[in-house]
Order: C-alpha cells, then sequence, then structure tokens
C-alpha cells in the first residue's frame, strides 16, 4: 500500500532514536502496520530493541517491525530485482574493492538509502507507516538534498529516474513529513531551526512539528519559589532543600526561555517531559504516555 | 581504583589538548573551561572552537566572524578562534595541487561542486589542518581544541585516515577505468569482471556521471600525493607524545559501547588517550531529616502539599545522582581511563563565572 513516511532527525544526543520508537509504537497500537527504520545500524546492537538490526525487517511489537537501511545491501538488491543477467553483477559487488569504493562514493550512497525508504512506502510495501530514525541534522540535510543534486548532476540511468521519484515523493506533504526533536538549549535549538529552514526552503519538505525533548516545566510558582527559600534561610531543618529547589527552577527558567525560540516558524510544538533515566524500551514506553 | 583525571597536570605539560566525543556532550564548553584552566596556569593558551552556542561565544570574545585567534576579555594568556571547517577545503586542495591549473580542473568537476561537503572526514581533515599550521605557532605554549561533531566518540582520530581511503586516486578512480593493468595488480580483478563492474556502475548511473567521475579522479592524482603526505603528518601529530586527546561523556552516554572502542583503540596502540570527563554530572542533593522537616513546615504554615512536592523534586534529584554514580561505576569496572566528573549547571553555559565553575571541578584535587 502507499505508506507515510516520518523523517525524524535533530542534532546529535537529543534523543531521535527513543523519540522515533515511541512515534513508530504509536502508530502500531492504533493498528497501524509499521516499519521503524534506522540508518547504518546494520550488525549493530538497536538503540532501542537490542538484538542486532538487519536490512530484512524484524518484528518487535505487533505491528511493529524494526529494519536498518544500507547502501550496499540496497545495491545488491536493486540489482537482482531490477538488471538482467544480475547473476553475472553479483560476484563483483562483492569484490572487497568495489565495496569500498560504493562505500565512499557520495550521492551514490545516499541516492540508494532513499531509494529503499522509497520502496518501503510504494504500493508494494506491507507498511502503513514507517518511521525514519534519520542521521543528526549535517548528515540529514546532506541526504535530503541529494535527489536534487543527482537531477544537476546526471543526465539518465536508472539511478536519475530514482532520484527524480525519491524528489516527488519527498516534496509531497500527504506522504512525507520531517519532525525535528530539539532539546530547550540553545545548540540545539538552532541546530533544529536550521533544519526547519533547510527542509523548508531547499528541500520544499513539510516540516511543521517540532518534538521539545526532555523539557523541564516549573513545579513551583514564584510566589512558592520565595517561601521555600525563606524558609530554607530561618529554618536548619529546610536549608537542606532550597538549593535542590531552587536548582530544579532555575533549569525550569531556562527551558522555559528556550522553548519558544522557534516559535516565529509557526511550527506545532510538543513538549515532552524530562524523564527520569532508565533503559531505552522504558524510556519508549514511558514517552508514549505523554504523546497527543 | 583508576585515579582521577589530573586536568591541571595536562594543561602544563602537553602541546595539544583535543576534547572528543559524540554530538550534545558538551565538548565546546569543556574546551573552553580547559583554556581557561591552562590560562591560569601561566600558559599562553589558544582554544580552537567549532559552532559555539551564541553567548559562549560572546563570553569567549568570539563574537566576531574572523577566522583568527582573539584574546578572551578578562583572561590574561587565553585566545580563543573559530574553526571553520566547513569553508576550506576548496583552499586545502588549492594548496595541494601542483598547479594551479589542476586545481582549478579539480575544484570545477561538477562531481565535486556537488559533493565536497558530504565528503566524509574532510571537516575532520581541515580542522587537523588549522591544528598542525598552529602546532608550532611560537605565540601559544598550548591548543585545546573542541573537535567536530561526530556520531562515533572517536571519528576525529579516523579522520586523516578515512579522507585518504576515500578519495585516493590509485584505489578508487582506477576501479571504473576497465583497462587499467595497474588496477588489475591493485585489486586482482580480471580484467572481464572489472569491465562488468565499470559497465553496471555506468547503466546504473548514466554516461554523465562516469564522465564526472573520471574528471575528478584524473583531477584528483593530481594532489593526491600532497595530501598522502600531510595525512600521514597529520597522524603522526595524533601519536605525539605532546598531544593528549580526552574523551568527552555525559551519564547518559554508552558507556559500555564507549569503553569498549577506547579498549580497541588501545590495543591497536595508534593513539594516546588520556583521560575521560563526564559531563552534566548530577551532584546527590544534601540529606533531609524527614521529621523534623514536617515539623518545621507545621510550625511555619507551609502547606502540606508544597512540602510533598519540594520532597519529591529533592527525591528526584537524589535518583538521578544515584544514577549517574552507577554510570561512573560501570565506566570504571570496563574501563582503566582516568575520568573526572563536572557537575550539571541548571542553565546553559552562557558566561565566564559559568565557565569558572567548571574550571573549579576541574581542578578539584579530589
Amino acid at each position: 500500500m502507499l505508506g507515510k513516511l516520518q523523517i525524524i532527525s535533530g542534532k546529535g544526543g537529543v534523543g531521535k532514536s527513543v523519540v522515533a520508537a515511541a512515534l513508530a509504537e504509536q502508530h502500531a497500537q492504533a493498528g497501524r502496520r509499521t516499519l521503524l527504520v534506522s540508518q547504518d545500524q546494520l550488525g549493530k546492537a538497536h538503540p532501542i530493541y537490542g538484538g542486532t538490526a538487519g536490512y530484512e525487517p524484524t518484528g518487535v511489537r505487533t505491528n511493529l517491525d524494526i529494519s536498518s537501511l544500507d547502501a550496499h545491501a540496497a545495491l545488491t538488491e536493486y540489482v537482482k530485482r531490477k538488471m538482467t543477467f544480475s547473476f553475472a553483477y553479483l560476484p563483483i559487488l562483492e569484490n572487497p574493492a568495489v565495496v569500498r569504493f560504493l562505500d565512499a562514493l557520495p550521492l551514490f550512497n545516499e541516492l540508494l538509502v532513499l531509494g529503499k525508504l522509497y520502496d518501503l512506502v510504494d504500493k508494494h510495501s506491507p507498511y502503513e507507516s514507517v518511521v525514519f530514525d534519520a542521521p543528526a541534522t549535517g548528515h540529514c540535510k546532506i541526504l535530503l538534498n541529494m535527489p536534487a543534486v543527482a537531477l544537476d548532476t546526471l543526465i539518465a540511468g536508472p539511478i536519475y529516474d530514482n532520484a527524480r521519484k525519491i524528489h516527488k515523493l519527498l516534496t509531497n506533504p500527504e506522504r512525507v513529513e520531517l519532525l525535528v526533536v530539539t532539546l530547550p538549549e540553545e545548540t540545539p535549538m538552532r541546530e533544529a531551526r536550521e533544519l526547519v529552514e533547510f527542509a523548508r526552503e531547499e528541500g520544499a519538505m513539510a516540516c511543521n512539528q517540532l518534538i521539545v525533548n526532555r523539557y523541564r516545566a516549573p513545579r513551583f510558582s514564584a510566589t512558592e519559589r520565595r517561601q521555600l527559600a525563606a524558609w530554607g534561610e530561618s529554618a536548619a531543618a529546610a536549608s537542606a532543600l532550597v538549593p535542590v529547589i531552587e536548582f530544579d527552577a532555575q533549569i525550569a527558567d531556562s527551558h522555559a526561555a528556550q522553548a519558544d525560540a522557534l516559535d516565529d516558524l509557526n511550527l506545532g510544538t510538543m513538549r515532552l517531559p524530562d524523564l527520569p533515566p532508565a533503559d531505552p524500551q522504558t524510556l519508549v514506553t514511558s514517552l508514549l504516555r505523554h504523546f497527543p | 581504583m583508576t585515579q582521577p583525571l589530573d586536568v591541571v597536570s595536562l594543561t602544563k605539560t602537553g602541546r595539544i589538548l583535543l576534547c572528543g566525543g559524540t554530538g550534545g556532550v558538551g565538548k565546546t564548553t569543556t574546551a573552553a573551561a580547559i583554556g581557561m584552566l591552562a590560562a591560569k596556569q601561566g600558559r599562553r593558551t589558544l582554544v580552537l572552537t567549532i559552532d559555539p552556542a551564541r553567548r559562549l561565544a560572546d563570553a569567549m570574545g568570539l563574537a566576531g566572524l574572523e577566522a583568527r585567534p582573539q584574546a578572551v576579555p578578562g583572561q590574561p594568556g587565553l585566545h580563543a578562534m573559530m574553526l571553520d571547517p566547513g569553508s576550506s577545503l576548496d583552499e586545502l586542495i588549492a594548496r595541494h595541487a601542483t598547479t594551479p591549473e589542476s586545481a582549478r580542473a579539480f575544484l570545477k568537476s561538477p562531481y565535486y561542486q556537488q559533493v565536497s561537503r558530504t565528503v566524509a572526514g574532510s571537516r575532520e581533515f581541515v580542522a587537523m589542518e588549522k591544528i598542525h599550521e598552529l602546532a608550532d605557532d611560537p605565540d601559544y605554549d598550548l591548543l585545546v581544541v573542541d573537535t567536530p561533531p561526530s556520531s562515533q566518540a572517536l571519528d576525529f582520530i579516523d579522520a586523516p585516515a578515512r579522507l585518504l581511503e576515500l578519495l585516493d586516486g590509485s584505489g578508487l578512480g582506477l576501479l571504473l577505468r576497465a583497462n587499467s593493468l595497474a588496477n588489475r595488480l591493485t585489486f586482482g580483478l580480471a580484467g572481464r569482471s572489472q569491465r562488468q563492474f565499470a559497465r553496471l556502475f555506468e547503466q546504473l548511473t548514466g554516461h554523465r556521471m562516469m564522465m564526472d567521475l573520471n574528471l575528478f579522479f584524473d583531477a584528483y592524482g593530481d594532489i593526491i600525493d600532497g595530501f598522502r603526505t600531510r595525512a600521514q603528518r597529520l597522524q603522526a601529530l595524533l601519536r605525539d607524545p605532546q598531544c593528549a586527546f580526552v574523551l568527552i561523556m555525559t551519564p547518559a552516554s554508552d558507556v559500555a559501547t564507549m569503553a569498549s572502542q577506547y579498549a580497541q583503540r588501545l590495543r591497536a596502540a595508534d593513539i594516546r588517550i588520556t583521560g575521560a570527563i563526564f559531563n552534566q554530572f548530577v551532584e546527590p542533593p544534601l540529606e533531609i531529616d524527614a521529621a523534623a522537616l514536617q515539623g518545621s513546615a507545621e510550625r511555619r504554615g507551609i502547606s502540606e502539599d508544597l512540602v510533598a512536592r519540594s520532597l519529591a523534586c529533592h527525591d528526584e534529584w537524589m535518583m538521578r545522582a544515584e544514577h549517574d554514580q552507577s554510570v561512573l561505576k560501570r565506566w570504571l569496572s570496563a574501563s582503566s581511563l582516568p575520568v573526572r566528573t563536572v557537575p550539571r549547571l541548571a542553565g546553559n553555559v552562557s558566561s565566564q563565572s559559568d565557565l569558572e565553575r567548571i574550571v573549579t571541578a576541574l581542578n578539584d584535587p579530589d
């Protein structure tokens, strides 16, 4: 069926993978057949579900599969499916020199990854919803910009045709959206702005949702803060309490000051709480409860 | 028990101190604080930084966009400078080409124009080039370097090798030249399978891409030797005893993976990682006598609800502090690398007084 693709990116360290997994689990729980796909995790432990993420999807929950994208595996699959006499080419693709060459070649790689994403939401795909846990801001921009680069650089050939198809998909707001994850801190917010502006201006993509992760809302009103401070100054029993209350309140102040830094971009904003440290799967489950 | 990382000694002795780590762990802030600490030890220090938050840049006297050292206000002996690896790959290529014509041909090749910024390792290579250039500058005793963001903590170290492998003209370009004898010798590909690869590649990408790539690699062959020499020198610089690498982490980092990566590097014996710094480490709040607190609250008319919420807040930070301690323990059991913790501050680090607090933590004799 024709599925929907959500691309999740943001600065490194903002919690993209956990947010992407929570989003995917939400789709799955709503009864949609869902794939959570990450990049370059092949053979490594999956950041959320453990195990080894493979190129072929594996089920982790009802309606939820995970997989990892890999340019070389995508090329092999492509050659097998699309080329006549593919058996003649397959051994060459396994040659170490060829693997290195293809690995090293920008443009080619990104297009293969995007081509695989295209297939995952194409009409033959079983998935209704695909959530792509994309690379961090800088690499994500490069990745998303590649179809346009290819249309400039190439003139013909299957890769060119693919780039045109992918470009059309990425710029279709009905089917693809970019969700930007950030923290209520200056640098992640600035990178989030750059990514949103890139997606809208250069990428012509739908990008209407900002997810502010690990947001600490104020726990105490200004009056309460003053009351507690006065208490701490005059009563020995409360003096140990006051520094941690102030610490907490100052973090909340700084988060409040940062949280609306992108208001001028007219994004829908979802604030997710700063959950207590836990293993990734517990975090995903807790985060889900805070999703609208 | 591992000794704590002695940051003061590090700043007193070496020539180059690299701060590496994954995104969002506070490399930039740590580099700035280490720079301040070094200047306090009387060493003329230059902090090379990438993309600092605006207020931190202001605090470091880096409000302007000039890519040359600026004196940090109020900090005698301390300079800071922005590294801008994005823009200077062209410059680097122009410098390494044998003739201006070959540089122009390379820079003008459509393939280079489209993909230069995406070439893996190029940012790091350019950053290292700058470090190399400044390493002999008699104006400074110590360079403290904030490394470009990466998904793998130790990527910076591998950058010169990766860039070379990626662009090595004798390797990549030849693959597309089906009839090259050198190629057959290099890769052991029989002429027939090589021709097949070239044909497959052309079928996939079209003739124009093949032409572009050939142009790219032709021009590349001309500058590759300059690059190779430089990359070897940069690798030697990283292995120099005068150069220290500090791994920056937070208690949210995947310490198990970090520790094993570090151990691998150590086994390969190709880099000296001097220590690790755990940033944003939550310190345990003071202990509370709950009974005394309740009594005092009643006498002072503090509502039960406010007391309960205050205690919940206290408990949460206590729990976070315990978590961070347990991460530290896990790290210490997996790694013999000296480590130091830096407490989490309430807001963004945005002023010199915030940096001073980090300096104090780095300087703490415990």
